[in-house]
């Protein structure tokens, strides 16, 4: 639902925005040397010197070095926030190759953590589909874990 | 072995010209071969400018043989020392990061990466797209299932 007076509705609200335009072009704008249509259209962009800062485009990032990044995350930030920012960044959380490392270590914040690792840890598993090459976990592990490491090699450490 | 050090010119995008040690070069798995094959000219790096080169050298000088050592005092050192080297903008951490991914030095990709993984950890999704600029392209469908799920939970 859009506001009643939205002036970009196209409907009951010209007079509102024509009451505007005047006020500001007194001052600001000097002589009106712009078309009628300039009533309808949006706000103008600010000024370049606004809009100009020193941030990069993330996006240009290439998927191997964003992987990198995401990897260097950490798998429950992965599973639990990363994949939520974005299709892209959900695409490269799910994608097996991501996941041919597995770190579950994050000792230093567990005894406050909400989540259940081992199920991260199955999820994960789950996620890479069986191209897993090395799983490095910290104070966890049910049977059920501990079973794949006849398949992979299993780095468990308390 | 001879005592005297090779050196090795590199010339940045904007045609500025550094002199590194070849044993700094060597670290530089793009330009190995022809640090190796004897070249003598300047190596164009035209994905480089000249002030994230500068950069780049600092850091390898720094790491050059410290890395390897047992020193707890010189690991020490050096970790600080990277703390303050990486105390930069954005931008130019998205540059260096780059420069590392093109140049294959492992350290500073391995660091740079990290750094920014570090920046991420502990933030809300809003923190995070607001620093990557990374927009909100999900369907409100796939937004609300996203946000829904939360198994990961204990006691769920």
């Amino acid at each position: 639902m859009r506001h009643p007076l939205d002036p970009f509705d196209g409907y009951g609200s010209i007079a509102l925005v024509e009451d505007d335009y005047y006020a500001y072009s007194d001052d600001s704008m000097g002589s009106d040397n712009s078309s009628d249509y300039s009533y309808y259209s949006p706000p103008l962009p600010p000024p370049r010197y606004w809009t100009r800062d020193p941030k990069p485009n993330w996006l240009e990032l290439p998927r191997a070095i964003l992987t990198e990044i995401l990897i260097k995350l950490g798998a429950i930030e992965m599973i639990v926030s990363a994949q939520k920012v974005c299709t892209l960044w959900q695409d490269v959380c799910t994608d097996p190759s991501t996941w041919t490392r597995i770190d579950i270590r994050s000792s230093r914040y567990l005894p406050n953590m909400p989540y259940d690792l081992t199920k991260i840890c199955h999820h994960a598993i789950v996620l890479n589909r069986g191209g897993c090459l090395d799983i490095s976990l910290e104070s966890l592990g049910d049977d059920d874990l501990l079973n794949h490491r006849k398949a992979l090699k299993f780095r468990y450490s308390h | 072995m001879s005592s005297k050090k090779k050196v090795i010119t590199l010339r940045s995008s904007d045609g500025e010209i550094f002199e590194v040690e070849e044993a700094v070069a060597l670290e530089w798995l793009t330009i190995k071969p022809l640090v190796e094959s004897g070249c003598t000219d300047a190596i164009p790096l035209p994905q480089v400018t000249g002030n994230i080169l500068a950069k780049v050298i600092e850091y390898c000088k720094k790491h050059i043989g410290a890395s390897e050592s047992e020193d707890r005092k010189i690991l020490y050192e050096l970790e600080s020392w990277d703390a303050d080297f990486i105390k930069v903008d954005q931008g130019t951490l998205f540059d260096l990061i780059r420069a590392a991914d093109y140049l294959t030095i492992k350290t500073l990709f391995e660091f740079t990466c990290q750094t920014v993984a570090d920046t991420i950890k502990h933030k809300t999704i809003e923190e995070v797209r607001h620093i990557f600029r990374e927009s909100n392209d999900f369907t409100p469908e796939e937004e609300k299932e996203i946000r829904g799920k939360s198994w990961w939970l204990q006691g769920l």
